[in-house]
């Protein structure tokens, strides 16, 4: 069963998925700071 | 708490216990008791990850702390996502090759056995100490506000987490956990809804953000740059980095809850889970108190929020010094409240608030401060030993006072549920430690699995019985959850360091990590005694001084060696 969710996330061209999920991650944090940034400066 | 309040904390209570042994009823060895057989998909990881950082502080003290200090405290967690994604690169992977019930088995691995047993003692130190302040936090507020005895609520609390962990073990915890996070979560939505309602008809959301801005509560991001402000941008994405990356890659209370992941991507999916919502759902507390904070703009709150406190005030010598200090801030308050309704009327206009309207609200606001200082004064003059913090009552206060019937049970619940669940990963992490880090490790002879699965289980209920007793006789720290951070960080970095040094810098053996660790502990020490740094920095240096003391150590040893 745990090889077989690995399969799942694993790409048939070898090419691991992990990058592009901790780059989303990352880009949901840079979008959070950005939106609490801006409203910090809208109700100052 | 009304009937219906009783009868809604009970039944949510007592199902989320007795689902959670019933789903854990076939634990059988240490595997299963340990790491719940290796069968959780990543949501009940993610829900458990959260559930066991979020303790009852965090509902408590959180939206106390946005009243008195605003939004800027979500910034502690910017380096959380980050670490995150550290652990799922280079952590986990590690941690799974080598099939480790705790953490500190790998550095046994990397290292030698004395380097195992200093991590094992700094996790049992300073998360047995946690685990006393966890029970101790919501008991005492919750005792003296509902008038339940402490004590006794300290030991409820203690037995009831004690019972599902030694019965059921790290599944029991994970699967409870996952119930009581819906209910966090549902609690504090409904608290945030009931706190929007009763904003006066006239001030809208946007007002109330305004007002609240207007008062400096709505300083959510800083990008100043000084090592002695708290909370920055700066000191959160790295200082805030090193503390979730030494908390959840290296203490055994979080780890146990990853590996007990059924493979290696559920495990990584369960941190990135917590890592996408973790600063979601923190701005959705601390906005709840600012809220809070707004709605007590419009309705007079207590002029000291420990309402039990300023009772025993009342009825003792000061009482006549009480009333007239009262009176004064019935007065201030009117004023306040006038000038709250001014700045929300002329913010919606076009041009928004004048200079004079924002002026004349900020100096009442001073004004009724000011006065909130004074019954300060006269708690810690007439009350020997009160605390005179009283922010951790403010959420609690509102909930009772202005809550539904009903709901009041509900959200009591969220802070029970919140205080198990961190308890109960706090317990079986140092029952884990106990017995795999120190009693298997000691021991000479080989045992059976039968004999080591009922020494867990006496570990776990020695240390449930030790965190009650801590509770029992603690006293109301500063603020709570600063309380727990800041112990959390005088020894964090020095464990992180040890994992850092282990993972990044191959070459370094035992001996200089040991004494990088001895020097970075002491410094840490140091620094917390005799100088104003922020706690968050704790970590990045002591985490820097074991790395380079190890790194300096071994590359000295090495030259010596070579003439």
């Amino acid at each position: 069963m745990a090889d077989d969710l690995e399969s799942t996330t694993e790409p048939c061209d070898g090419k691991s998925p992990w990058g592009s999920i901790y780059a989303l991650v990352v880009l949901e944090l840079a979008a959070l700071v950005g939106a609490l940034y801006a409203l910090t400066r809208w109700a100052s | 708490m009304t009937t219906i309040d009783w009868l809604v904390l009970a039944t949510t209570l007592s199902f989320i216990v007795a689902y959670g042994i019933w789903k854990s009823r076939d634990v059988a060895n240490m595997r299963d008791y340990l790491h719940g057989g290796q069968t959780l998909r990543w949501p009940t990881i993610g829900l458990s990850i959260m559930a066991t950082q979020a303790s009852a502080i965090t509902f408590l003290s959180t939206p106390g702390q946005a009243y008195e200090d605003g939004m800027r405290f979500v910034q502690f967690y910017f380096g959380l996502p980050l670490a995150m994604i550290v652990i799922s690169a280079f952590f986990l992977p590690i941690y799974y090759r080598l099939k480790v019930y705790t953490a500190y088995e790998y550095l046994e691995h990397r290292f030698d056995v004395r380097v195992r047993t200093v991590g094992a003692l700094l996790f049992l130190v300073s998360r047995g100490l946690a685990a006393g302040i966890t029970i101790y936090a919501p008991a005492i507020v919750l005792s003296t506000i509902l008038g339940w005895p402490l004590n006794l609520t300290n030991l409820g609390i203690g037995v009831a987490v004690i019972l599902y962990t030694v019965l059921g073990g790290t599944r029991a915890v994970s699967q409870t956990q996952r119930q009581q996070m819906i209910v966090m979560l549902t609690g504090m939505t409904v608290a945030g809804i009931v706190v929007v309602l009763n904003l006066p008809d006239d001030v809208s959301v946007a007002s109330a953000l305004k007002l609240a801005g207007a008062l400096d509560r709505m300083s959510a991001v800083s990008f100043e740059v000084d090592p002695n402000t708290r909370y920055t941008f700066w000191s959160g994405i790295t200082g805030g980095f090193f503390l979730a990356l030494a908390y959840f890659g290296t203490d055994q209370s979080q780890v146990q809850r990853y590996l007990s992941g059924r493979s290696l991507t559920e495990s990584r999916l369960g941190l990135l889970f917590n890592g996408m919502f973790k600063v979601p759902m923190q701005f959705g507390i601390l906005l709840i108190g600012v809220l809070v904070f707004v709605f007590h703009l419009f309705v007079q709150p207590p002029i000291f929020f420990n309402t039990s406190a300023l009772d025993r005030l009342a009825a003792s010598e000061y009482a006549a010094e009480l009333d007239d200090l009262q009176r004064r801030y019935d007065v201030a308050f009117a004023g306040q409240r006038a000038a709250a309704y001014a700045y929300a009327a002329a913010s919606k206009s076009e041009s928004g608030a004048d200079a004079p309207t924002l002026a004349a609200l900020r100096a009442s606001a001073e004004r009724t401060r000011a006065l909130r200082t004074e019954a300060k004064e006269l708690v810690r003059r007439g009350l020997a030993g009160a605390e005179t913090k009283d922010a951790d009552y403010v959420f609690i206060g509102f909930v009772l006072e202005f809550v539904p019937r009903g709901l009041v049970g509900l959200l009591v619940a969220v802070v029970l549920c919140a205080a198990m669940s961190s308890t109960a990963s706090e317990l079986s992490a140092l029952g884990a430690t106990t017995t795999v880090d120190l009693y298997q490790r000691a021991r000479r002879k080989r045992a059976t699995a039968a004999h080591d699965l009922r020494m867990s289980k006496l570990f776990t209920v020695l240390w449930g019985a030790a965190a009650v007793a801590f509770a029992t006789y603690a006293s109301l720290l500063d603020n709570l959850i600063q309380a727990v951070n800041i112990l959390g960080s005088l020894f964090y970095g020095t464990v992180l360091g040890l994992f850092v040094t282990a993972f990044f810098l191959p070459r370094v053996t035992a001996t200089p990590v040991l004494a990088g660790a001895a020097v970075a502990q002491t410094a840490v020490f140091a620094l917390f005694l005799g100088s104003d740094l922020g706690f968050l920095w704790y970590n990045v240096v002591a985490c820097g001084l074991v790395v380079g003391v190890a790194w300096s150590g071994q590359f000295f040893s090495e030259g010596r060696n070579d003439r």
